[in-house]
């Protein structure tokens, strides 16, 4: 497809009337005075959601700092049509890294529905970017996300329950029944899943912290350097922006220390409201020398220690990797038949490990849908 | 466009638009309603407008594409640019 770029762009252009030069000049990075008209045509384009509200789009797509975005938008006729959010991601891949995009929330206005408008603003940054992941699609995007980029199907979902309440209510069952069943099955799950939680050996301590500013000393730590999987790099920087700055969710930095060190961490997402919603394991690294499966199941069971204190009623954990998925199996999470994907482009001479499913390390970190 | 003008017959015009769409050959008629199709996407769209352009010398515009209703308003614009066939 993207072989075809410059003539499914002149044939766009040609459509609306325009130059291919006045369209691809037309459309380009939002800049801060566009933020209003962003915010009316995600609301015209998805209705009212909840991940859309005007605040999350000026978190996520509008630093206040510069007068520049993270979404563009086309213009046609002074007014904005379309809008895709492209994230700034560095991908590693093997040893090398990659300046691309993570493409999100593509909306474009009703009125210019089915010109093909969608489809040519994907594979303008396609063309513009070496990398461009995608991390879902909607009902109006799917067709379109699976000609465009290659899905890749590694994301697999876990989950540990451990309130069997909320679980019988979502499905149908009597009040009575629930509240005559659910504190003997609890009892009973909290029975079985201690066998199975690792505990944590004398020198190691763990600390929690409601925000990321200890991170700055694990990813400024000279021992630390990413996983030898394919990944979208991490940064104090960014999990600042992703965790403390976030507006819609409130998290916790679970920290390991060894012997005082820093040498791991895990980000849990808590749904505060009431009642309590699922916990969420957002993501997790370590220093390379406790990569292990260890040391993951030390930090996966003190995820599960916290998350019973706090009355979640179960934990979720997304993962792509071998190392963690084993890891999160021995430590008692059940898997979810919930196994789906996500879409990725690259240009040619991108290193061809990077569509190897079985290299790819994923957490919730990466994927919009769980801001 | 291409340099020769290209004629096409309603058969073939149709399998072509289920080559475009990604679709099984045959699931098309003459008078399928494309909005009906969840294959009729932007994708699907910007498709046919560069094989319009390419093989027939047809531009689709704006006002052209917010017409197209169903397969028979395809194959009456390839007829009205003097492509169609028997």
């Amino acid at each position: 497809m993207i072989q075809n770029y410059h003539k499914i762009t002149k044939v766009l252009a040609t459509s609306l009337g325009l130059s291919v030069e006045e369209l691809v000049r037309s459309y380009d990075r939002a800049t801060s005075a566009d933020m209003v008209a962003v915010c009316e045509l995600m609301c015209v384009g998805f209705g009212v959601v909840e991940n859309l509200s005007a605040e999350i789009i000026a978190w996520r797509y509008f630093n206040s700092s510069r007068n520049t975005s993270d979404i563009f938008v086309l213009r046609y006729k002074g007014k904005l049509i379309g809008a895709v959010g492209a994230e700034p991601i560095r991908v590693k891949v093997g040893n090398k890294e990659y300046e691309g995009i993570c493409a999100a929330d593509i909306v474009v206005h009703p009125d210019h529905g089915k010109r093909g408008i969608g489809a040519w603003m994907n594979l303008h940054l396609q063309h513009k970017f070496p990398i461009v992941m995608a991390m879902g699609s909607n009902e109006n995007s799917d067709t379109m996300v699976r000609r465009l980029f290659r899905p890749m199907n590694c994301r697999n979902h876990f989950k540990m329950l451990f309130s069997v309440k909320n679980y019988l209510s979502i499905r149908g069952w009597p009040i009575f029944l629930i509240q005559l069943l659910s504190p003997a099955a609890t009892v009973l799950l909290s029975f079985f899943r201690k066998p199975q939680l690792a505990s944590i050996p004398p020198e190691y301590e763990l600390h929690f912290n409601d925000s990321t500013e200890p991170l700055a000393e694990f990813f400024n730590n000279p021992a630390y350097h990413p996983r030898s999987d394919n990944m979208v790099l991490r940064s104090a920087e960014y999990c600042h922006w992703r965790y403390d700055l976030n507006p819609k969710s409130c998290f916790t930095v679970l920290q390991l220390h060894h012997l005082g060190s820093l040498v791991g961490y895990g980000v849990i997402k808590k749904n505060e409201t009431e009642p309590l919603q699922d916990f969420q394991l957002m993501d997790w690294d370590f220093l390379p020398d406790y990569r292990t499966e260890t040391h993951l199941q030390i930090l996966f069971s003190a995820v599960v220690n916290y998350a019973v204190e706090q009355g979640a009623p179960s934990l979720y954990v997304m993962a792509s990797d071998q190392l963690s998925t084993d890891s999160l199996r021995k430590t008692g999470f059940s898997h979810r038949s919930l196994d789906d994907g996500f879409f990725l482009f690259a240009h040619e001479g991108i290193a061809p490990e990077l569509f190897d499913e079985k290299k790819w390390f994923l957490s919730f970190c990466d994927t919009d849908e769980a801001l | 466009m291409s340099s020769e003008k290209q004629y096409i017959t309603v058969a073939a015009l149709l399998n072509l638009v289920e080559d475009l769409l990604n679709i099984d050959q045959g699931s098309l008629t003459g008078e399928t309603r494309l909005v009906n199709l969840p294959a009729w996407d932007s994708m699907g769209v910007l498709l046919l407008m560069a094989e319009m352009d390419e093989r027939f010398g047809i531009t689709l515009n704006e006002t052209t594409l917010a017409n197209l209703r169903s397969t028979a308003d395809i194959v009456d614009i390839v007829r009205r640019a003097g492509s169609l066939t028997e």
